[in-house]
Formats: structure tokens, sequence, C-alpha cells
């Protein structure tokens, strides 16, 4: 049985942050990721400035092998059905478009932490003092870890929610959200912009962009629906209105369940005990404003609480929550129509592109806006959206009662 | 607050004797709190190399409680097997004690003499005279030497020997305490309990000092001292204006200990030479008399310089 | 994948696009840690030639961050310095093995520059004598460890006292000289680095040299406020003075601009040996002075008194009053600051310091104040130097900036006199190149407490929204540790920081001394 500090599931950027400041604090860490690395991972890999300011003050300069092409990505269009679109740059600059399986295994490797691959967990136990956690290698054979405390930084699926949670993914709607690579014939979408589209019969999220000389087309929907029937609308939407002609789809599409929902109602799972969460499987999947970036910082918090911990022999759960209340705030307010209309919380300025319209188009976005937000009526989000908007207003903060 | 509230400010660092004489931080609280948030190991040579005047234990801006933290190193150390033959015989010794039973009448401020000056009549005699002036005063007729030998050693001391020991003090209005080290633990044991370090009081008193001359340099136990910082502060302050005689105090108004303890057995070689103190505390020249609140540190100057050493009661002209 | 390694100073192509992060170089200024390639081979030579390195963990563990508490970094071992040619051998072994060597005295840097990334750790704090005093000349030769609370009370022995020094009694002499140091009195006197006369330096290669306005100028140049990229300062003769009380007075405004402008006019004209701002957000504006004589005092009362805009306390509280009055969602404001002048100001003049109404030991005084106050894990102060024309927006920005991120801060705002003959030594130094005269100085200190956590990317963001003021307006830092990384050469362009960079190529071929504080 091999003893730790502390143990992190899954190699994914959560993990890279969060090892990051364990080793250079000189503890002793351990990730276990289910597959052989490097790993694929479906993501759109559009980096926010802010992402990217992490990975680049943390980790150094990005490798080419860790971006697709085009390496970059210069901003956001938002299209509507009213046929208006919106480009909109980030503030101060283009970002990297991340090849996530190498800009991953890169952030991992550069953050010090040793890696076991091909090691699922199976089991994890609260023993108090510390964590006892089983896995299996690939091939069968299972082995024993312990360690002070463990990290659940392995996505919207967690093994280690799963473990403290057991009921919560039952609680939560949850999304599909899948992208087919389809080889260009022609294609007027702007290639430096990641292009998304604001309409309900489209889908829940819907978004396309170039990458590697083919252009991806991907749709989010609630889980139920018929991945190819969603993806065959949206790729005749696009041949007829905005011109773009594809080939049929390459055989590599790929899809994933995510829970999306939560963050936006400000509903979080931080861990308990000496298991904390972090990243997407807290519920940091930040549609509208960027997962990754959100990844890496919540990711790099859960290192310093359990830092803290170590050290100073501190709660590590109420000291996570603290610090991360910072995170939470910022993509909470993402979503805070008060904040959106006055604030700038997004790094791409909305409210500006919005008033360089002309008038009457400023009044189909606004419109074609509010019967996007209505697909989403179902899920009762909008008032508990209001609420919490109002608490930001009046004590500056979210109210982490809905937290985890 | 505990240790692992430490940051590493350093200021402790600053008014350590032992980092003072060696610049090794290692063997100050803050080197020591660092390493076993890190660690979790007792480095026990350096645990034993503090003498425990507890001057870092009010610079702390965390509010540590320094000695506490201090003695449980050298507990740990000692349960892990820290020089064994000699913890033998400071455990004897404590065994040995004797408990003598004595009527103790529960208005009475009680006076707790240390053992030298116990057996000093002449000294022991001026002060429970001067004493008696202020208090309706009880003397204690009690060793404390190898209580006070066992808790700088690090040895736990036996709960039945506690309690006869604290047994005769709980009634007391006033406990009137002449060890600034087991002022410290006194408190913590008796919190509800009023207690006072001997010097502050005698000090206080006209009859001492009116005699203070500006050549004097008088000698604040320290760890008494540390131990009531804030009551004691604006006191020496007064005294040294009023009589402008010499303190053995630092820019921040801190004592700088002679460096003296109970048990120089248990002590390793890292621990602060007391000449050098001295020297130290000399530094301004212009001494002719040194007047000491302690009859520990009177032997030890006394050994120690040329000039003459005198306990303070024996300023009073009684 | 191959991740191609980027030697140390050097800014990679960037594969992104041309116009990634605009303005951010292309640098990792939270730096991955050393592996530890030949460290036995050099450690074994070390203790061959009887240095003690300490390799246990509890021993390394004290080092793991600095006062920032931003930075954290374990070396692979400790050394304490005991003298110039014991460092000489560590670094001559340290180059020809290429093993990081980095320097502590206090560790009071803030960007984690005293933290080892891995590699050897030299705590200065080990050198730490008074060599000789030249009470005639008032010049003092100190060991490069000397910590300033150390050096004040040994140089009080004779009446005397060292000239300037940060207002926290635990850095170094050595550390100070690298970087700078601001004290109330640096309007009259400059900066601590101003003070040195000459250095014993053991350079990156293992020399010892002794360097000074005559001799080995160029190194002298570099080593003072060099970061500590040119070499180790072993030994330093300081100029110093003699020991005077402190006479203080407060004035107390509502406006920032009011008080710097007669900070500034206090300045230039002189009258004052100590001056500078303390607030408590952008409400409580307290402008202090002080002087070393009742007849500088007498002056002031005179001539100056009555053209200060600034009132006293009665006054202030009553004007204080009139503000939050018509406003009770404020009044948690006011609480705080009427608590705050409660606790902190007797801490500033505490009884037990004056004699027959004048303040004794300052320094000692100050820092514990400073430390009770102010003192936490985070020592955030990120701040910025300009020219006096530009002091005021810069102000008043960075003012903006903390208000969005904390509900509770200070300022604290000094001027630094200017020494045009030593414009050599601040190239590289925070002293911003348009500044004539004076250059002034503004921290922004978030009053932070034990119970409230902050994640340390909202403290860094919050230092850099800091930093972007001052490259966006061309100010310059001025601060305890180096300048991050990343700001260099934002703040001072490529040009200078290529060639300090040249010169550190040169003085340090294998990049080992102080690795990832500039370059």
């Amino acid at each position: 049985m091999r003893n730790v500090d502390v143990i992190i599931v899954g190699a994914s950027l959560a993990a890279a942050a969060a090892a990051k400041r364990l080793v250079d604090a000189g503890f002793e860490t351990l990730i276990l990721e289910r597959l052989e690395l490097p790993r694929h991972k479906i993501c759109s890999g559009i980096l926010s400035p802010r992402g990217y300011r992490f990975l680049l003050e943390n980790f150094g300069p990005l490798p080419r092998a860790a971006l697709h092409d085009p390496t970059w990505c210069r901003g956001v269009t938002f299209h509507f059905p009213s046929m208006v679109s919106m480009p909109m740059d980030f503030f101060g600059g283009t970002t990297p478009h991340l090849h996530r399986k190498y800009s991953d295994y890169w952030a991992i490797q550069r953050s010090g932490a040793e890696v076991h691959d091909q090691t699922s967990v199976v089991a994890l136990s609260d023993k108090g003092t510390h964590v006892a956690v089983s896995a299996r290698r690939q091939g069968g054979e299972t082995v024993e870890y312990g360690a002070r405390y463990v990290i659940g930084a392995d996505g919207p699926s967690s093994v280690v929610r799963k473990a403290i949670y057991p009921q919560y993914d039952k609680q939560i709607p949850w999304f599909f959200v899948g992208q087919k690579f389809h080889d260009i014939i022609h294609c007027p979408l702007d290639h430096e912009y990641f292009h998304f589209w604001f309409h309900p019969r489209l889908g829940h999220y819907t978004w396309s962009h170039a990458r590697d000389g083919r252009q991806i087309v991907g749709v989010g929907f609630k889980k139920g629906d018929s991945f190819h029937d969603r993806h065959r609308i949206v790729e005749a939407y696009l041949r007829e209105k905005h011109d773009v002609q594809l080939q049929p789809a390459a055989p590599d599409h790929e899809g994933c369940a995510e829970n999306f929902g939560p963050s936006l109602i400000n509903r979080y799972v931080f861990g308990r005990g000496n298991m904390l969460l972090t990243g997407q499987s807290t519920g940091f999947l930040n549609m509208i404003g960027e997962g990754m970036s959100c990844a890496l910082h919540s990711g790099a918090i859960a290192g310093e609480a359990v830092v803290e911990s170590l050290c100073h022999n501190q709660p590590v759960q109420s000291v996570y929550r603290q610090m991360i209340a910072s995170e939470v705030r910022r993509t909470s307010d993402q979503w805070n129509p008060l904040m959106i209309a006055f604030a700038k919380p997004h790094e791409a300025d909305f409210p500006a592109a919005l008033l360089a319209l002309p008038r009457e188009d400023r009044i189909k976005v606004l419109r074609d806006i509010w019967r996007f937000v209505v697909l989403y009526k179902e899920f009762n989000w909008g008032r508990q959206i209001m609420a919490s908007s109002l608490a930001r207003l009046f004590t500056g903060r979210y109210p982490p009662q809905r937290w985890l | 607050m505990p240790y692992n509230r430490c940051h590493g400010c350093g200021l402790c660092t600053l008014v350590c004797p032992a980092w003072q004489q060696h610049g090794d931080v290692r063997e100050t609280p803050k080197g020591l709190a660092r390493a076993l948030q890190y660690d979790g190991k007792v480095i026990a040579e350096q645990a034993f190399a503090c003498v425990l005047c507890g001057a870092c234990e009010p610079v702390c801006p965390q509010q540590i409680d320094l000695i506490a933290f201090m003695t449980n190193l050298r507990r740990r150390a000692v349960r892990a097997g820290y020089r064994p033959e000699i913890i033998k015989q400071l455990r004897h010794d404590l065994a040995a004690t004797q408990f003598p039973q004595q009527e103790i009448q529960p208005d009475k401020t009680l006076f707790l003499p240390s053992d030298p000056l116990r057996r000093d009549e002449f000294r022991m005699r001026k002060v429970t005279s001067l004493l008696s002036t202020q208090f309706d005063l009880q003397v204690l007729d009690q060793e404390i030497g190898a209580v006070s030998a066992a808790l700088e050693a690090g040895i736990d001391v036996p709960l039945t020997v506690l309690n006869y020991f604290l047994a005769p003090l709980r009634d007391a209005p006033l406990v009137i305490v002449d060890d600034g080290l087991l002022l410290d633990h006194l408190r913590i044991w008796l919190p509800q309990q009023k207690f006072s370090g001997l010097g502050i009081i005698l000090s206080k008193l006209r009859q001492i000092h009116a005699w203070l001359k500006p050549t004097d340099l008088y000698v604040i136990e320290s760890r008494a001292f540390h131990n009531q910082y804030r009551q004691a502060l604006p006191h020496y302050h007064q005294l040294q204006q009023r009589t402008e005689c010499k303190l053995n105090w630092d820019l921040q108004r801190l004592a700088i200990p002679t460096a003296r303890t109970f048990t120089p057995q248990v002590h390793t070689g890292h621990s602060p030479d007391p000449l050098t103190q001295l020297r130290w505390m000399l530094r301004f020249g212009d001494v002719a008399r040194i007047v000491v609140e302690d009859m520990h540190d009177h032997a030890l100057l006394s050994t120690l310089t040329q000039k003459p050493v005198i306990y303070v009661a024996e300023l009073a002209q009684i | 994948m191959e991740i191609p390694v980027i030697e140390k100073g050097q800014l990679p192509p960037c594969p992104v696009a041309a116009d990634a992060l605009q303005g951010i170089p292309r640098q990792q200024t939270n730096a991955g840690l050393w592996h530890g390639e030949n460290w036995r081979s050099f450690v074994g030579e070390l203790q061959a030639a009887g240095i003690e390195v300490r390799e246990d963990r509890g021993s390394r563990g004290i080092y793991v961050t600095d006062a920032g508490g931003l930075a954290h970094g374990l070396p692979h071992g400790v050394m304490l310095a005991q003298d110039a040619q014991q460092v000489a051998m560590l670094m001559m072994k340290a180059q020809h093995y290429r093993i990081p060597v980095t320097t502590r005295g206090g560790g009071l840097t803030t960007e984690g520059e005293a933290v080892a990334y891995g590699g050897m750790l030299l705590d200065m704090t080990g050198m730490c004598h008074l060599l000789s005093v030249d009470k005639k000349a008032l010049t003092a030769r100190v060991q490069g460890g000397m910590l300033w609370h150390r050096l004040a009370e040994l140089l009080r022995i004779d009446g005397l006292d060292y000239i300037s020094a940060p207002l926290n009694l635990a850095s170094s002499v050595g550390g100070t000289l690298g970087v700078g140091g601001i004290d109330v009195n640096s309007a009259r006197y400059g900066c601590s680095a101003d003070q040195a006369l000459a250095l014993q330096v053991v350079t990156p290669t293992g020399d010892i040299v002794e360097c000074s306005d005559d001799q080995n100028v160029e190194l002298f140049q570099r080593v003072l406020l060099g970061y500590g990229q040119f070499g180790i300062i072993t030994e330093a003769t300081l100029k110093i003075r003699n020991y005077t009380p402190m006479r203080m007075h407060y004035f107390f405004y509502h406006s920032l601009r009011a008080a710097i402008d007669d900070l500034m006019m206090l300045d230039q004209r002189g009258v004052c040996d100590y001056t500078g701002i303390l607030t408590l957000m952008d409400k409580a504006i307290t402008l202090l002075v002080g002087f070393d004589t009742p007849e500088r005092e007498q002056d002031f009362r005179h001539i100056m008194i009555s053209r200060l805009r600034g009132c006293r306390e009665k006054k202030f509280a009553l004007r204080l009053l009139g503000y939050y009055l018509p406003r009770p969602w404020r009044w948690r404001q006011l609480r705080f600051l009427l608590r705050w002048k409660q606790a902190l100001f007797p801490d500033l003049l505490p009884a037990h310091h004056m004699q027959k109404g004048v303040l004794h030991d300052r320094s000692a005084v100050f820092s514990r104040a400073v430390w009770k106050h102010w003192g936490h894990k985070h020592m955030v102060i990120p701040d910025l130097a300009a020219s006096k024309e530009k002091f005021i927006t810069a102000v008043e920005r960075g003012n903006a900036v903390c208000k969005k991120y904390f509900p509770y801060y200070t300022l604290y705002c000094v001027g630094i006199k200017l020494r045009p003959e030593h414009q050599p030594h601040y190239e590289l130094s925070a002293i911003p190149p348009d500044a004539t005269g004076w250059s002034y100085g503004c921290e922004f200190e978030p009053i932070l407490d034990d119970e409230r956590h902050y994640s340390r990317d909202y403290l860094q963001s919050f230092k850099n929204a800091i930093y972007d003021i001052g490259v966006d307006m061309g100010t310059s830092y001025y601060r305890f540790g180096g300048m991050m990384k990343a700001y260099i050469r934002r703040a001072l362009g490529d040009a200078v920081v290529d060639k300090h960079l040249a010169w550190k190529r040169a003085a340090d071929p294998a990049m080992i001394l102080n690795r990832d504080v500039i370059f």
C-alpha cells in the first residue's frame, strides 16, 4: 500500500493546477488516471485570456504540440435566428486553441506530480485521518493507496463525487454535448472565431469552429434526445442560412454527458471530510464563460486549501469554500443579467457589441435572446438566477447556502 | 494560538538570545514551528537550546503561546527518549518533593518563594517584611525547585503531585510567585486564580526604588516579565524614568535574559551563553552595581562579574 | 510529447499568435521546480570542504514560502552562511554543477524572490555581525545577513543609528541594498541602497570582490538595486548617523490629492525630517511629519503649520461625522475606522517609548505596529513608484483598484530623494526614469485578517491590476522584492532588460544565482 500526502483523481487541467500547488509546497502528490496518457478529451479547446494567463504563469509557454490549428482564437461570434451576427474580440488579444490531449498532458508533466495512468479508482473511504483509495490497474490488478487528502478532478461524472454524494447525479438535469467533424467544401464562418447560435430550434448549446482543416459542428441538448438527429438539424441550418457546405461527418464524432446546470444557479459540490472536488466535478462547467479557466483556478484553490490544511492545520473544507468564493462570484457574475448589463463580467464586451448594432438589430437580438432563454424554462432556473442576482447586488456575494 | 498559526514573520528570531548568539534560525520559535509544520518531527537538539526567557511571546503578531509550544516540544522529545539518565534523575527529584501539611488562611496573600530564597534566611526575612507592608501575607513553606526543573526539562508532572502542589493555592486572593516559569504554568493550571511575579511587586515599593541609582543595572527576571508583559511594561518604564537606572531591556522594551536555567544538564551546546548575555546587558558601560530580582540570577551573575551584585530586597534600608 | 527546454531569461517564440495576450511576455512567473541534476556530487564536494548542508525536511520546510505567501518551493538543501569564503566556495561549486542558489535574508519578499524552487537555499542571516564602526566618519561595516533591527541595537551602544531602513525590523541589509528600501525619512536621505558606500560581493562564479564608487565601479552599480542577480552581498559599508529621538505630528485629510500636494510641498522645502502618508481607505488620510530636533520642530510650527490643508484630530472627527451621518449604509465602514484608530494610534505613540514628549526607537515602534496591524500570512503590498507629476493619478487609479478588490485597505505614500550620481544604480530598479528630484512611492495594502481566506490567484490578480496601472502610465514599482518577471519587460522595455540580461549571462554563465526573480 502506497501512502502519500495527496491523491488527485483524474489527469485533467484542474488536476495539474492542484498538483502544481502541492508539489511546489513539497508535498508528495500522486495523480491517478483511468486512461493511458496522453488521453483524449472532448472539448472546444478555446481558452479564455484568463485561463491562458494562468497556464503561462504556472506552467510556462505552451509547446506547439499542445495546440490545434488554427492555433489561436480571436473571439466569439454570436448568431441569432434573425440573422444578426455579433463578433466580439477577447480583451487583451488572441488565446490558444488547445489540443486537450496534449495540453493536459503537458500541464500534468509540468506540475511535477507523479502519475499512475491506466488506474481506475473503484472505491474511496474516508477514515478520518486519511482516505483509503482502491484502484484497479489495466489488466485487473487491484492497488491500494492511502492519502491524507483526495482531490476529485475527474470531470462531470466524477467517481469521487459519487463516493461522497451518491444521490447528487439524480438530482440535477443532465445535458448531452456532442461534436462532429466535417471536411470543408466551403465555409464563410470566420475561422478566427468561436461561433455560437442563440436558436431555440437548434438546441440548448450550438456551436461551430474550425479545427485542423475541418469544421466542428457541435450540439448540446437535454439528455434523452438523439445526437445524430440534432446534429442533422444544425448541419442543415448552417447550410441554408450561412452557406456552410460540408462533407458528411467523419466517423470520429464524439460526445459526453455534462452537468452545466448547477453552476448557473450557483449550486456547487465542494467535498466533504478529507475529500475535495474541483473543476467540472464541482459544477464549474461554465458554458457561457469558459470551463477550462474555471478548472484551472478551482484546481489551484483546492491545492492551496490542502496546503493550508497540511501546514497550518486549518479545516480544509471551510478554507476551500472561503477561497473559492471569488471564483464562484466570477463565474456566477457571467450569468447574472445585472452584471452582464453593467459590469463586463465576460472576457469580451457583449454590451459594447450590442450597442454597436443598428437600433432595429438590437431589438431583434434582445428578442431572440429572450426566446432562447425560454428554452430553459422547464428547469425553473430563471427565478433562482434572479434571486441570486439580487443577493449579489445587496450583499456583494452569492449566498453559499446552496453549496454542498 | 497554536504553533501552526506561525507564518514565519521572524519577529521572534530578532529577540531570541539563542539566535542573537548563534544566528541559526532552527534554534528559534520560528524555525522550530515552521519545521514542525512541514515535518512533524521534533529536533531535540534545537528544542533544548531555548532558555524559555519568553521574549518571543509578546512580539508574536499571531499571539502564539510560544512558551507552551517550546515546553510541549520538549515533552515530546523526552517521551521519545531524550537524555534518559538525566530525565530519570529529575523525575526522581520530583517524586521526592515533600508537600508539608500547612494550614492555609483563605484571606491571606500567599507567597511562594524560590528555593534559594527560602534557604537564605536573611534575604527571606527582608522579602517577607517588605511584602507584609503591603499585603496580609502568608508564606507557603514548599519546595518548588524540582517542579520547576521538571517543567523546564519537559517532564510531565504527575497528576497526584500536581494536585498536592496546587491544593493550597486555590483559595488565596493573590499568589506571589518567585519563579517565572512556574508563574506561566500556574496561569494555565489555575486560570481563575490571580498571580503575580515577585520582582514587579518588590520594585513597586518605595522602600526599594527610592534607592536605585542611575549607575545601577536593574536586571529584570525575564520569564516573569514577559509572562505579565502588559502590566510589567508601564511599571518598569516608570521605574526607569523615575530612577534613571539602567534596565536589561532592548529597543523593543523586552528583557534580556541572563540565560540561566534550572537544568543545565539537559541543555545542549546550542544554549546561549550567560557571559555573553551579561556583556550585552552591560553594553552601555557606566554600571557600578547590579541589582537582580531573582536569587538564581544572583548566584549566576555573582560568578560572572567583579561588580557588586545585590538582591533587590537588599536595597530596602530596613 | 516533447516539451522544448527554455533557457532562463529567454523568451521563446509564441506558438499561439503574434498578438496572444497583448503585453504579457510569455514567461512562467510561478517557477517550476528544479529537478536535482548533479545534486549529490555537489553536496559531496561541499561536505568534503567541511560545509554543512541541511537536507532534512524540517530544516528545508522553514523556507518554503516568503512573506508574500503566494509562491511556494522547497529547496533541496539549506546552507547557513558563515563567512565570505564559504559562500564563495558554494558559488564556485554551484557554477560548476549548475545548481540553482537562492539567497535569503529576512525572507520578506512578496513575489517569491526569496523562495528556492529546488536547489540550494543560502540563509544569509547566519552572517549577522557588526564588523566595525567609525564614529568620526559615521560609517559602519556590517555583514550582509545583518538584520536592521539588530543593527539598530548594536549601533545604539555608541549613540548611533542607521539612516533609513524598511519598517519591518526583520529584513536584512544585503537584501534591502539589492532592492532599495524606503523609510519615512527617504524623502530627505534617499533609499536604503543610497546609504551604501562600499560592498564586499561574492560573484556568481565565486570570487570575493570589494567594490565601491572608486573600485570595481561597474560591479557596484550592478549589485546595488540589482535584485541579487550579480552577486551576493557579504559585507557592506553603510553611512550612519547620530541617534535622535523623534517628534511626531499628525494631520488629517479628506482628499488624497490635498494630502499628496502637502506631502510634496513639505519634501520640496525640506522642512521636515520624516514625512509620509498613511490612510485607511480613502476616507481617513493621515499625513505624518516628524523632526529630529526641537529647533526644526519649532521652525515648522512657526512657518508651515498654517499652510497645511490638513486638520487636527478633533476637527477631522467632526468632518468625518458630517460625511457619515447622512450615509447610514456606510456606518459599518465608520465603525471600522473608529476601531482601527483606537487600536492603531496608541501603538504609534506608545507610552513606554516616550520620554519627555518625544518618541524613542521609532524603528521598533513603527515596525511592531506594522506587524501587529498589517501582518498576515499574505503580505500583499503591490506598489507604484512615479514621478511627482504622475503620482497623484497613479494613486487615484490604484485606490480604485483597491476598492474593487477589498473592503478595507491602506495606502502608504513616501517620497524618495533621488541622487543624480546614482543614476546608473537606478537603471534596472524601480526608480522611474522620468523622475527628477524625488520619486514617489505608494503601497496599496489590503487589510486582511486570518478569519477570511483569499485564494492566491485573487491576491495575485489584485497585484496585477495595480502593476497594470504602472505599465499603462509608464510608472515603476518600488517594493521589498524584485519585480515580477512578467512585468519587468513591460515596465522597463526590452532594451534595458536585454542589456542587463547580457551582463547577467557574462557574470553568471550557468544562470544559477537567484533564478526566476527577474530573468
